[in-house]
């Protein structure tokens, strides 16, 4: 499984969740193998972050390219949702703030 | 820190005034507040405080737009016929960018063999922060006149008002109209909603329609019911919307001459008009909003919590089938 985290500084596994999704400055990817272990943590810059309009989209799109299953953030603005839903990408909500190795914890706790 | 954005889908229902009478009656409860003027648009909440010198300004830069190194140009025409937007034209035997029309896209750039033709970023408008006659500062944005609507822009102005505040203010956000990048922009990242609504059609109507996006980032909200009596048969309607969506009502306020008298003298009502009705009412709401809400925060949160995201509707198009065609 492959797990986009919209952060606000990257500091890969130490990072913590933005204040918000289509405009966070970086997603951290992290794949994990079937038992739940890290396998890769990836950075990169959301092209979103820097658009004036339709961050949301950029920002998913991004997500879509890099073949993600599933994305974590604050919340999701309305277009960003449509193309994570329609695409299959699991959004999953956590409070602003909330570190990633906690965020693995919980999801680890959801979805095995 | 808390981040409260005021919002209404419609303009001019009282936006501005519930934002400046919160940020007021937060400032004499001796509370840090930040006033956030987050329509960039039609920006006017600093006129409310009387606010004429800004203390910081700073351009923002967001677009591209394409320009001709005349020096290199060998007046070919090969931009003028690739340019997609038509924007380049032949004026007194030279290729002219119109401004207007660029957006940027550099295809003339990469068609020119002479490589004449590079791109500078557009000044979109201006970044500002001030100090209101009350003590608290107020920050906000002005785009300049033709320049698309940016979320980003609202966004700058929120990061802005948070270097200037810290991490020990309360933020009161007067969003934009409407239910566009902007207010999307403006509730991204905020901590509740106030709804501000008049007892119209087209009022709730507009405020539904927020309230769809107030639901998409899970915010809770609460309700206030402007201009009361010019419609009070209307009301009840406005409740069963409140009830139905698990939105606090927070009271009406009158219809008030006092208000465009304020508004002309460049001060707050609660200021200059403090016995007049609508005064009366904006104080005891927004005595609420400190009291029930933002004191409150945790718990108001987990009470007024939409149930669940605003579900995600597939719009499907087919030329026989257009919605609303």
């Amino acid at each position: 499984m492959r797990i986009a985290f919209a952060v606000d500084k990257p500091k890969g596994l130490d990072s913590t969740i933005a204040g918000r999704f289509g405009r966070a400055e970086y997603f951290v990817i992290v794949d994990l193998d079937e038992n739940g272990g890290v396998v890769k943590v990836e950075e990169f810059r959301n092209p979103g972050a820097e658009s004036g309009s339709g961050a949301g989209v950029k920002s998913a799109q991004f997500l879509v390219d890099k073949k993600v299953d599933a994305a974590v953030g604050p919340s999701f603005g309305p277009n960003a949702s449509a193309i994570l839903t329609e695409l299959g990408i699991k959004t999953i909500s956590m409070a602003p703030g909330t570190p990633l190795k906690e965020a693995l914890e919980r999801i680890k706790d959801i979805h095995t | 820190m808390l981040e409260i954005v005021i919002a209404s889908g419609k303009g001019g229902v009282g936006k501005s005034t519930l934002s400046s009478t919160l940020a007021l009656i937060l400032g004499k409860n001796g509370e840090k507040v930040v006033a956030v003027d987050a329509d960039a648009e039609a920006p006017n909440l600093h006129l409310i405080f009387g606010v004429k010198e800004w203390e910081i300004v700073k351009d923002y830069r967001e677009g591209w737009i394409a320009k001709i190194r005349y020096e290199k140009c060998d007046n070919c025409g090969i931009c003028e016929k690739e340019c997609p937007f038509k924007a380049i034209k032949l004026v007194d035997d030279k290729y002219v960018i119109n401004e207007m029309i660029c957006e940027g896209c550099l295809t003339c750039s990469i068609a020119c063999p002479q490589r004449a033709i590079y791109r500078v970023r557009t000044s979109s408008g201006l970044l500002r922060a001030g100090k209101t006659p009350y003590g608290f500062p107020i920050v906000g944005a002005k785009l300049a006149v033709g320049r698309p609507n940016s979320g980003k822009l609202v966004t700058e102005v929120k990061n802005l008002a948070k270097e200037i505040g810290g991490n020990d203010s309360y933020y009161i956000v007067d969003a934009a109209a409407g239910i566009g990048c902007q207010v999307v922009s403006s509730l991204a990242g905020a901590n509740g909603v106030i709804l501000v609504v008049e007892p119209t059609p087209a009022s709730l109507n507009d405020v539904a329609r927020l309230h769809k996006l107030v639901k998409h980032f899970m915010l809770p909200s609460a309700i206030v019911i402007n201009k009361a009596d010019i419609n009070p048969d209307f009301i009840p309607e406005i409740l069963r919307f409140a009830e139905r969506e698990n939105i606090q009502y927070l009271g009406k306020i009158p219809y008030d001459d006092k208000v465009p008298e304020s508004l002309i003298l460049m001060k707050p009502l609660i200021q200059v008009f403090p016995e007049s009705p609508a005064s009366k009412a904006l104080i005891d709401i927004s005595n609420r909003i400190y009291q029930e809400i933002i004191l409150n925060w945790r718990e108001w949160f987990r009470r007024y919590k939409p149930a669940k995201p605003e579900p995600y509707k597939p719009l499907i198009i087919r030329p026989d089938n257009i919605p609303g065609g």
